[in-house]
């Protein structure tokens, strides 16, 4: 070959193997990561606590279904605005979409408790492998409404829904859901304080 | 002949003083004697005698025509109306031709002559002595189909001086004493004539001289004008600043076909995000903080199909600059760049074009020139057509495509005003409709309209007495310009409409010293800004942002020749904010010190501002376009300072070396919050202040051969920080950059090739994900919605970096031309040995051990294309 070509050639070569990548690579999974989800109802008597793990690649975590791998053996409590520590108890039955999860209840009744709208509640989850979750919360001063069913048949596409109601103190917005009649859920609508 | 300027009757009488451009001439001067040259048909040198001019006269008496000649070319003439023949009357044919020859021929035929004083004034003088005092040999110069022959040198033995032959060929000559002349005719192109004639004193003789055509076999000349590129050189600091002529951009290798943005990519202290992008990080700045001018005028989201392709048809640019730091006084508005389109002026006469056909899209530019060289004009426009050729498989298959339409015309005005007006139209249009109200359409563009009117005063103009310099130019933009988007979804579920509209009103006036070139210019503008977005069906809220804003500048530029080896560029801005309410003042400054006459040692710095900012995320890998939003009472204005240190050395005529290092600290810079609460207006941002510093260099070889390209690198550190005290990398932050440009040309073939390595950018490294859980009052439970709602865990912002990029492009045109058409069919790679740069990561966390896949720039991608010119 000409001294150029040759050099041409060797410089193509060597931009050819620079090129060549792994375009899918496995990664190392990273730490676990707690995972909680949490809600505090008025219109309950059992809150509702649920621990998992995200997916992280790691092999205990590793999900079933939509779902991250539940996390048993927490110690889940909540604490009211006047010290009182309800504590969850794990629920080693409930199933979603097949698979088990870890969901903690926390019975009001067993403490003789309510929730006071206003009122600002703690939340502290500790794992059995020493990862603590805390969290705070102050409800709403609002009530729960649920406007009565349109008598007539409604089409989302062609009427309007009108609603009103009664602003709560300290609110930052409001969920509006719309729901069919056989519950199915049709829309579900956020507002900021000032939009109703 | 002997005289004095202003001594009344002396020798002249003068009735008339026809004054232009008086500035700084007494209005009587010291009387002083001289001896006048006449004039001749070349004007003797002297500017305004050569300038071509349309002189429009009908019959006319001699003095009427000299007064309105010197009115109309601003000459200094003066004459005697008592001068016999003064007054006879004229016909003079409206014909465009150089002033020098329209004052000869009106006084053709006429016993009068122009004499040019020592200070370029013209007197009208006698031409004839009394004939009882001297011979005269008149006569005419004429070719052998008898038209006459200007210029001609008559030559009179004897006689210390030649005389020149007149538009018309007639001559005049004295000889010195009565009795044999010889009168020798002289003219390049000719064979010369010779004449003797015998007169006595008072005698006079008239000859005709027939010259047979000569035609002379000239040496090759070879001139050398300093080029644009060395004036800019030596005439200015030009921190930072870099220029691509229309050839280099259009013989970089293409993607598919030629681009503005894509060629400046290339140059140093520029990145781009990804393969995907032709947009620009500057330095280390966002990409919102560039201001893009066409023609002068602002256009804010100059691309096509979320930043693949430019809105600049290639064959319409004439040329680009790019100012990436410590620009001067007159460009503000944005913290980073100035990138400055300017269109082609055609300056061929006849009917000029080009054809630029490639897979993507069809170019086609027309241009000529308007009269002799009063102005010209060029259209142009493109359309992508994937949409048609999708058609013929499937109806609408690929219902989307761009256009574009540019104008840009020139024209000189009376006066000596040149108007300038640019106008540009683009859309991106991806429209679906299956036959009933369920259609798709999503749109968005620019448009631009600016005209522009400038003009030169020369010879030391005046303003109420007061000097204004050797030479002032002046000039007036106005200008509107807008971006839109609109998408509506079928049955109008989701629409947004987003929009910038700019209206501006810019001008300077420059005054030019031998020491100094001052400028004093103002920039106005109204800018609206709307974004809307609504889905009606969902029943979702978003931020609907409408703003009416001012936004307004005051500015002074001095470049100042200190001395031969300093050049000192020193001004200021005064920025108002109208939405904001806030003013501040941005001192600008630069310098260049000629450490020898090739190498120069440069310096900048300068305070930014910038009123309207981009709601798009840079740590987003692809964006479609920008939303503008201006600063209000909410969104503060943000600001930078530049410092700007460098060297360049002109190694030869065509090899040029700069190395310029820089530092940018910003302050009040906007980032986009997420954790905006929808439907609140003013925390779409959040406040991050930052810095950026590094170095470029630009080793470069101007087209004087076979070989022109350039090497770029780039080494940048960019980082910001959060209100909390957080540091990060912000997306666009690339270490090293390297661009290598390489042009070859051979007769028949030119090649060209491009090679870049750079660095990867930072990313957010997912850590894994989890699904969030809906409460259901109703039911009491949690649950997974109707749509599962993956929510990522994410490591620190912008900790990851991607790996290194490589590509390699080439492209090879054959040069050929086809009946006068030139026809340069090509052929080109993109990512020649398919390196596989990934420009994101997507992770999957349902498997252990969880992956992570590319997101692929380009592949190999190969295209082919005709460029026709004529």
């Amino acid at each position: 070959l000409p001294g150029s070509l040759a050099r041409s050639a060797v410089a193509f070569t060597t931009l050819l193997a620079l090129g060549c990548t792994i375009p899918d690579q496995p990664i190392a999974p990273s730490g676990e990561q707690v995972v909680v989800h949490a809600i505090l109802d008025p219109g309950s008597r059992v809150q509702l606590v649920l621990v998992e793990r995200a997916r992280t690649g790691d092999r205990n975590a590793v999900a079933c279904g939509q779902s991250g791998s539940g996390i048993g053996g927490a110690d889940v409590s909540i604490t009211t605005p006047s010290g009182v520590v309800m504590r969850g108890v794990e629920d080693t039955t409930h199933l979603l979409f097949g698979c088990l999860e870890r969901l903690y209840r926390v019975p009001l009744d067993a403490y003789g408790m309510s929730l006071t709208p206003g009122g600002t509640y703690g939340l502290r989850v500790r794992t059995p492998s020493g990862q603590e979750v805390t969290g705070s919360t102050t409800i709403p001063d609002a009530s729960l409404t649920v406007p009565e069913p349109p008598a007539e048949p409604f089409s989302f596409l062609r009427d309007t829904l009108r609603l009103q109601w009664i602003g709560a103190r300290g609110a930052a917005g409001y969920e509006v859901r719309v729901d069919s009649h056989a519950g199915l859920e049709l829309s579900t609508a956020y507002f900021v304080s000032d939009s109703r | 002949v002997s005289t004095s300027v202003c001594a009344p009757r002396t020798l002249l009488l003068f009735a008339y003083l026809i004054v232009a451009n008086a500035a700084s001439r007494p209005a009587c001067a010291q009387a002083t004697e001289f001896r006048a040259p006449r004039l001749t048909a070349d004007g003797n040198g002297i500017a305004a005698l050569r300038a071509f001019a349309t002189i429009d006269v009908g019959r006319e008496s001699v003095a009427q025509v000299l007064q309105r000649i010197a009115a109309q070319a601003g000459l200094n003439l003066t004459f005697d109306p008592t001068l016999p023949g003064i007054q006879r009357q004229v016909v003079i044919p409206t014909v465009r031709r150089a002033v020098a020859a329209t004052l000869l021929l009106t006084l053709d035929g006429t016993p009068l002559a122009i004499e040019i004083g020592h200070d370029a004034r013209l007197i009208v003088v006698a031409s004839s002595l009394p004939r009882d005092t001297a011979v005269v040999v008149t006569g005419r110069v004429e070719d052998t189909l008898g038209r006459p022959l200007m210029g001609a040198i008559v030559r009179v033995a004897g006689m210390e001086t030649v005389v020149h032959s007149t538009v018309s060929g007639r001559f005049m000559a004295r000889p010195p004493r009565p009795g044999r002349s010889v009168i020798r005719v002289h003219l390049l192109g000719y064979f010369d004539a010779e004449r003797t004639v015998t007169l006595a004193m008072g005698d006079s003789v008239d000859l005709l001289f027939r010259l047979r055509p000569n035609p002379l076999r000239l040496d090759a000349v070879r001139t050398e004008e300093t080029s644009a590129r060395r004036a800019r050189f030596e005439d200015r600091p030009s921190v930072g600043t870099l220029s691509l002529g229309g050839a280099e951009i259009r013989s970089t290798p293409r993607f598919i076909e030629a681009d503005v943005m894509r060629a400046v990519q290339l140059l140093p202290g520029v990145s781009a995000r990804n393969d995907y992008s032709a947009t620009l990080n500057v330095r280390g700045g966002e990409s919102d903080q560039n201001l893009v001018l066409l023609d002068g005028y602002p256009i804010y989201n100059p691309f096509h199909l979320g930043g693949l392709f430019s809105t600049f048809i290639a064959p319409t640019v004439g040329e680009v600059t790019l100012l990436s730091g410590g620009f001067p006084a007159p460009y503000g508005g944005r913290l980073s760049s100035v990138l400055d389109v300017h269109s082609a002026d055609e300056e061929r006469p006849g009917m000029h074009g080009t054809a630029d056909v490639s897979l993507l899209s069809t170019a086609v530019s027309l241009s000529s020139v308007i009269g002799e060289g009063a102005g010209s004009w060029m259209i142009a426009g493109r359309r992508t057509y994937a949409d048609a050729v999708a058609d013929f498989v499937k109806s609408n298959a690929f219902p989307y495509h761009f256009s574009d339409a540019q104008a840009h015309f020139t024209h000189r005005l009376p006066g000596g005003a040149q108007l300038a007006v640019t106008a540009y139209s683009g859309l991106d249009l991806l429209a679906t409709d299956i036959g009933t109200r369920d259609e798709n359409h999503f749109d968005w563009g620019n448009e631009v309209v600016g005209t522009t009117v400038s003009k030169t005063f020369a010879d030391h103009p005046t303003l109420a007495g007061m000097p204004l310099g050797e030479r002032v130019a002046i000039e007036q933009r106005l200008s509107t310009s807008q971006f839109h988007t609109s998408l509506t979804t079928g049955l109008s579920s989701l629409s947004l409409h987003s929009g910038v509209r700019d209206m501006r009103a810019a001008g300077f006036i420059t005054s030019y010293t031998t020491t100094h070139d001052r400028t004093l210019g103002y920039d106005a503008a109204t800018v609206r800004t709307s974004y809307a977005t609504s889905a009606p069906v969902a029943a979702v809220l978003f931020d609907s942002v409408s703003q009416h804003t001012s936004v307004g500048s005051l500015f002074y530029d001095d470049l100042w020749r200190v001395a031969p080896t300093l050049l000192l560029q020193v001004g200021g801005r005064l920025d108002y904010t109208g939405g904001r309410g806030s003013a501040g003042f941005s001192p600008r400054l630069s310098l260049k010190y000629f450490v020898t006459p090739d190498l120069a040692i440069t310096a900048a710095t300068g305070r930014y501002v910038q009123p309207i900012h981009s709601l798009g995320r840079e740590d987003v890998p692809l964006r479609l376009f920008d939303f503008w939003i201006a600063s209000d009472s909410a969104l503060p204005v943000s600001h930078a300072w530049h410092y700007v240190l460098g060297a360049e050395r002109r190694i030869t005529p065509a090899r040029t070396l700069r190395v310029e290092g820089f530092y940018k600290r910003y302050s009040d810079l906007l980032d986009a919050n997420l954790l905006a609460e929808p439907g609140v207006p003013g925390d779409e941002f959040v406040v991050e202040s930052g810095r950026s510093y590094g170095f470029d260099v630009l080793l470069q070889q101007l087209e004087v051969g076979r070989f022109s390209g350039w090497a770029a690198y780039t080494y940048a550190l960019s980082t910001r920080t959060q209100v909390d005290g957080t540091q990060f990398f912000p997306g666009q932050d690339r270490r090293h950059d390297l661009n290598l440009v390489g042009n070859w040309r051979w007769p028949r073939y030119t090649v060209a090739a491009r090679f870049g390595l750079a660095t990867g950018t930072p990313y957010t490294a997912v850590l894994g994900d989890y699904t969030r859980r809906h409460y259901d009052p109703i039911t009491q439970t949690l649950t997974d919605g109707n749509a599962p709602d993956k929510q990522f865990l994410t490591g620190s912002r912008n900790g990851e970096r991607m790996p290194l990029t490589q590509r390699l492009d080439v492209s090879v045109t054959r040069n050929a031309h086809v009946r006068g058409v030139a026809v340069s069919p090509y052929f080109s790679i993109v990512n020649l040995y398919y390196a596989r740069n990934a420009i994101a990561y997507s992770f999957d966390y349902r498997t252990s051990p969880p992956a992570r896949t590319d997101v692929p720039g380009f592949p190999i991608l190969p295209s082919f294309g005709v460029n026709i010119a004529w």
